[in-house]
């Protein structure tokens, strides 16, 4: 069957690389509870402080839940997920912009990403490029019969920029399903990038310094960003070197590549994101994950890095897809 | 820059921040894609279902509002009124329907307030004592954005069909005011649908419109309020016995 190599399950934990991630995403949520309740005890963190930890970390838990569940269990429920990801992202985005109140841009962008997933799972690579532009087109018309000029190229830009970052860059981590060792790859992925946030976070509160650019994000440092794009770099040649073996690209020079590349796509996705809520003039984009603000505020860093990774492997290991 | 007229302006939602409970007891919610599209479905089908089904005939369709927002009341026999007044509204308007419903019955658990929110696009509306409370903000909404309130003013469905008296909530949200309120008759829905059936019979309904009232010159105290509620009560009554005669006046 065609549709078998969607939901095939029984090769999740042949991967050494799959159980050991696994394993240590688990270990690390025990010890997160474990740490936050000893805290606790020691009198460390006042009662407020433990309250917002403790919902921060079960947020995560969830998350973990969710995001480690649709990986393993296959390509069909990855790309469903990235799928749902790429709805909630454009959810909060049109609604922090107003745009959502135009309905017929929403439903060009909802059966857009539909369609971005389901190219995605027929591992059809050329429509799912070709969808971009197409769908541009269809939103650039689809507000013409309403006869409303005023305002015209702000729905149609908004609504164009919002598919093309949360459908078409975010839509990537499905299309990356493609590839042989997807979950490892994925999960790599996620947790380089999340791992560059707080390496940033980090560096940059221990070194201080001028600020990167403070009018966007106040708390940014210049020492912090170049660390996180040593660190994660020094992290991505470590894992590549395990996950790209035997490949073209397992070389030194292009695992060093990907990595300062894909941190500094990921801060950007963060500072992207940023720039927009500074200029609509709103803190978070929603309120919907306890302790974290919204979905959007939650993977703005993951937005801007699955085509950066897909070209360049898709660049030096031969193209992907056929 | 800053100035320019021509700058873009974003007008996020009016529910934006806050958390998804919150969210869906907010008379500032505003509907994405996915409701507005469960609840037009919601609201066709069940319009298609009394049709059909009951054979529902709406009269005095000319007297609603053309734009603007406005108040439904009319009496509570059944769980289907509600559905026959959605069914009376000119389709694009149906968007902008919301229902008022008994906070302690529609808001009280999670899942309800879900379906409240999500497919009613119902609003909470405390009863008894509390029933003042959350009126600003319930009227605030009718400026903001076209919205079409359904109010039973009665408090509570009748539970033998009887017709029960308009307690004098309703004139404490319009007492001068604006707002344009539009009586409503529902006839049938009770014998369609009686308490503690489950099955819908095919009785026949009818839902009669009378003329808008304003109520700007009635003084917002206690005798206004009451003189309000009997100026509708007795206007809905006269459209339950007489269905078809058309009342000129005002």
């Amino acid at each position: 069957m065609t549709v078998q190599h969607l939901f095939t399950v029984s090769d999740a934990f042949d991967d050494p690389l799959v159980v050991w991630s696994t394993a240590v995403a688990c270990a690390l949520l025990v010890v997160a509870f474990a740490a936050i309740q000893v805290l606790r005890r020691l009198g460390v963190t006042a009662p407020e402080l433990h309250r917002e930890l403790m919902v921060r970390t079960i947020s995560w838990s969830w998350l973990l839940a969710i995001i480690g569940a649709a990986i393993l269990l296959g390509r069909g429920t990855t790309i469903l997920a990235v799928l749902v990801l790429s709805l909630l992202a454009y959810r909060d985005f049109a609604r922090a912009t107003g745009v959502f109140r135009v309905r017929s841009l929403s439903i060009v962008v909802t059966l857009g990403m539909i369609a971005l997933a389901c190219a995605s799972a027929d591992r059809w690579h050329r429509l799912y490029f070709a969808l971009t532009p197409l769908v541009i087109v269809l939103l650039a018309v689809i507000t013409i019969p309403r006869d409303e000029p005023r305002g015209f190229v702000q729905r149609v830009g908004l609504a164009i920029m919002g598919f093309v970052l949360f459908g078409t860059a975010l839509g990537y981590l499905g299309l990356l399903t493609d590839t042989p060792r997807y979950r490892a790859l994925l999960i790599f992925l996620i947790a380089a990038i999340q791992l560059n946030d707080i390496f940033a976070f980090i560096v940059g509160r221990t070194l201080g310094g001028p600020k990167l650019i403070p009018n966007t994000s106040s708390g940014k440092t210049i020492s912090g960003s170049v660390g996180a794009v040593i660190l994660t770099t020094i992290l991505v040649v470590v894992l590549g070197r395990f996950l790209f073996a035997d490949t073209l690209m397992g070389s030194w020079t292009t695992l060093i590549g990907l990595g300062v590349a894909s941190s500094i796509a990921g801060q950007l996705g963060d500072l992207g994101l940023s720039s927009i809520k500074r200029d609509i003039g709103i803190k978070d984009f929603a309120a919907a994950i306890p302790g974290h603000g919204g979905v959007l505020d939650r993977f703005d860093s993951l937005i801007l890095v699955p085509p950066v990774l897909y070209h360049i492997i898709s660049f030096v290991n031969g193209p992907l897809g056929g | 820059m800053a100035d320019d007229p021509d700058q873009w302006k974003y007008e996020p939602a009016h529910d934006l921040g806050l958390p998804p409970l919150a969210r869906m007891r907010s008379h500032r919610r505003e509907a994405g894609l996915f409701s507005a599209s469960a609840r037009l479905a919601w609201w066709t089908g069940w319009s298609a279902v009394l049709r059909v089904w009951n054979r529902l005939r709406v009269v005095g369709r000319e007297h609603l509002p053309s734009s603007g927002s406005y108040i439904l009341v009319a009496n509570h026999e059944s769980h289907l009124d509600v559905f026959a007044l959605t069914a009376a509204l000119p389709m694009r308007t149906r968007a902008h329907f919301v229902p008022l419903s008994a906070e302690d019955v529609f808001f009280d658990r999670p899942t309800r307030t879900f379906f409240a929110a999500h497919i009613l696009n119902a609003l909470p509306v405390r009863r008894g004592a509390g029933v003042r409370h959350g009126f600003a903000a319930i009227r605030e909404r009718l400026l903001i954005e076209p919205t079409i309130y359904a109010l039973f003013p009665a408090g509570e469905r009748s539970r033998d069909g009887g017709f029960l008296p308009f307690r004098s909530g309703i004139g404490m949200l319009v007492a001068s005011t604006d707002i344009a309120v539009v009586p409503c008759h529902i006839e049938g829905a009770f014998e369609a649908l009686r308490p503690q059936t489950k099955l819908i019979r095919p009785a026949r309904m009818t839902v009669t419109i009378g003329a808008p009232r304003v109520f700007k010159d009635e003084p917002d105290n206690r005798e206004g309020w009451d003189r309000i509620a009997a100026v509708l009560e007795r206007d809905v009554r006269a459209l339950g016995h007489e269905p078809f005669v058309e009342e000129p006046k005002l």
